[in-house]
């Protein structure tokens, strides 16, 4: 049995003339939440409705938990569960009978509804009219419904996007805890800080291709700038490349001499390594 | 394969809808209490007014003439009309025994025995049998009958004496008779534009073939509220198979609840069945209120039956397409609203402008009439009217299913 949760070879998607995605291969293993970067029309979008049975591939194989997403799509409904960038409830419903929908359909006992609630931290207001929620209590209710029947794979679209910080922290405790269940999680996000946070693994995507694959981590070791911001007693500002000997050496003077003001390390910026690797401004 | 737990889980989801937004039931009921009040207080006041037109079937029966058809007779047979008219021909042999009984909404041309003339030749006795007040009713059939009759005598070189007391119902423009002097409240007819054409013929005219006519009016009447109870019960199933369904469905689509649908386990058969078992059940529910209202046993009727599941797989499928083809909410409301008005302006034309061929391929057409038919009890003469329904009906599923398969919810 593989270790992969989701494979993909060579995967091609065109639409008309235009390639989206372009001969992408992939491997997320299971167990581990994976995130999916890359600027507007990068093919991440693509790439999910793939996975998630919604459109067919122009060429190439996917498999999620070894089948295969386009001959044994029905086997892969039961596994894997989505959520979407826009809410998509039923307003008139209350939250309860949302996710009482998707309980029966996945045959999922009802208490499950009050542990998910209670996940999300939805559980007070699980007899409320959904049209009453706010934004961020309708994204909640939306992973919560996700998390019905205890999906093997998850995908989510901008989970946290226009969340506050307290929810945005549930949904991120939330998603670290399934992986520390076995759930395999793939996420799309914009937020730089979300993926150093929670990501176990990176890919980054532009113009339909893989441009980056690794953890945070490594791409932090391997993109980081070593500079030394430093302002002077005498105001002026200077800018130290520690990889230089000559420079580190004057920054070691300045500092013994007691000239330095202020001096401030530049943090790793995965902007600015998205912007290198990609050659475009993260949308 | 159909898993009930999934079509039920469906099928509550949208009784659960329409319960929490009640306008669709809000409207079934005001259906229902407007027609009961209707049928309650309003048979007296409308019962006997009657509009032109609305003959729904005419008989043609042959009534004491034995079992030998005259060649005349033959003839209607074989040039029906070309009009949408519903003739039924019936023989002697088909007639039943006794009194004869004609339903609501339909007229009849009685063809009897009317002895012999002086010089030993046979005559008849025209009895045309009108509902209401007005026999003016029947004026699309006579047209046709009298245009047949004096084309088939005309080809026999045989005069025709025609004496009635009634209307002048004869087909108008190529007038083939002429009036001679009123005596005794009679007026006499004989025909002679194709004697006149060809003088030779003149001379060696044979007598002419007495006919009388008669009008009768027939103790039924055309009940008003039989049309109304057929508008309603087609509107109902228009309401939830045509308008309701595609506009809740492009809702669920717009908002993607629809997609959040087809990535459970609900297959795309699945939540097809639940959508083909609610919204045409709930038409065909207030489809059967309506019709009990009007009367009771007309739902032990099997015709009625089959004209109203055909009628509600036809919208069905219609309901579908719109939902398939229009991209939000407001546009599939409006896709059913230009729809309805597109087939009436249709059917009007094509009635209007005689261009038959157009209206046989509109559902209304044929469902419409169907519904009528087994309200009043006429069923047996649209058999055509069925078949065509059904194919209408199930080329309208077959494209609807299509359709929303290829991108009902994306």
């Amino acid at each position: 049995m593989s270790d992969a949760a989701i494979e993909i070879e060579d995967l091609v998607i065109c639409y008309g003339d235009f390639v989206a995605v372009d001969g992408l291969n992939l491997t997320v293993p299971k167990g581990q939440l994976f995130g999916l970067l890359g600027p507007n029309g990068a093919g991440k979008t693509s790439t999910i409705r793939i996975l998630i049975g919604q459109k067919r591939p122009t060429s190439g194989s996917i498999r999620v938990l070894g089948h295969d997403v386009l001959t044994d799509w029905q086997a892969i409904k039961p596994m894997f569960g989505y959520v979407p960038d826009r809410e998509n409830h039923f307003d008139d419903f209350t939250g309860r009978r949302n996710l009482q929908i998707f309980a029966d359909l996945y045959r999922v006992p009802y208490r499950r509804i009050d542990e998910c609630l209670e996940t999300v931290e939805l559980l007070d207001a699980a007899d409320v009219v959904v049209r009453g929620y706010s934004l961020g209590m309708r994204r909640k209710l939306l992973l919560a419904r996700a998390l019905l029947h205890k999906p093997a794979v998850l995908y989510l679209d901008e989970p946290t996007a226009n969340l506050d910080i307290h929810s945005a922290a549930v949904v991120r405790k939330t998603l670290r805890a399934l992986v520390a269940e076995g759930t395999t999680v793939v996420l799309t996000t914009h937020n730089m800080q979300e993926v150093e946070e929670i990501c176990d693994r990176v890919a980054i995507l532009c113009k339909g291709r893989l441009v980056a694959l690794d953890t945070p981590l490594s791409l932090r070791r391997q993109h980081t700038e070593r500079l030394v911001d430093v302002v002077l007693l005498d105001g002026s500002r200077h800018v130290f490349n520690m990889d230089i000997p000559e420079q580190r050496q004057r920054l070691a003077h300045h500092v013994q001499s007691d000239a330095v003001a202020s001096i401030k390390t530049r943090e790793f910026n995965f902007r600015e390594a998205f912007l290198k690797l990609t050659g475009t401004e993260f949308t | 394969m159909l898993r009930w737990y999934i079509i039920r889980t469906l099928l509550k989801k949208e009784a659960w809808r329409h319960l929490a937004d009640r306008g669709g039931i809000f409207v079934a009921f005001l259906l229902i209490g407007c027609f009961a009040l209707a049928c309650m207080f309003g048979r007296r006041f409308i019962g006997d007014q009657i509009l032109v037109g609305t003959v729904g079937v005419c008989y043609v029966d042959e009534v004491d003439l034995g079992q030998h058809t005259p060649a005349w007779l033959s003839h209607l047979r074989s040039h029906p009309p070309e009009a949408d008219l519903r003739i039924r021909f019936r023989r002697h042999s088909q007639l039943p025994i006794g009194l004869l009984f004609y339903g609501e909404n339909t007229g009849a041309v009685q063809i009897r025995d009317g002895g012999t003339d002086h010089n030993g030749q046979p005559r008849y006795v025209i009895m045309v049998w009108f509902p209401g007040s007005d026999a003016g009713v029947m004026e699309p059939y006579l047209r046709w009958f009298w245009k047949e009759t004096f084309a088939f005598f005309g080809q026999q070189r045989r005069p025709l004496q025609i004496d009635t007391e009634g209307p002048l119902l004869f087909p108008s423009g190529s007038m083939l008779v002429r009036v001679s002097p009123q005596s005794g409240g009679k007026r006499h007819f004989l025909t002679y534009s194709r004697l006149e054409n060809d003088q030779k013929w003149f001379s060696d005219l044979p007598p002419p073939l007495e006919i009388r006519v008669e009008y009768h009016q027939l103790q039924n009447r055309a009940d008003m509220l039989s049309f109304a109870a057929t508008a309603l019960i087609t509107f109902a199933m228009w309401f939830f198979s045509v308008f309701l369904m595609p506009a809740l469905t492009c809702e669920e689509r717009e908002r993607g609840v629809l997609l959040a649908q087809a990535l459970s386990p609900a297959s795309t058969l699945e939540i097809f069945a639940a959508k083909f078992l609610f919204y045409p059940l709930a038409g065909i529910l207030l489809g059967v209120i309506l019709a009990a209202i009007y009367k009771i046993s007309v739902i032990v009727s099997l015709f009625f039956w089959i004209a109203l599941v055909t009628t509600a797989i036809g919208y069905l499928g219609l309901g579908l397409a719109i939902a398939s083809l229009a991209p939000n909410q407001r546009k599939a409301s409006m896709g059913a609203m230009c729809y309805l008005l597109a087939i009436a302006l249709l059917l009007f034309i094509s009635l209007q402008f005689r261009v038959p061929l157009a209206q046989h391929f509109v559902l209304e057409r044929h469902c419409v009439r169907l519904l009528h038919a087994s309200l009043v009890g006429t069923a047996s003469a649209y058999r055509y009217e069925m078949i065509a329904a059904i194919v209408l009906s199930l080329f309208w599923t077959g494209l609807a299913v299509r359709l929303f398969r290829r991108h009902g919810w994306q």
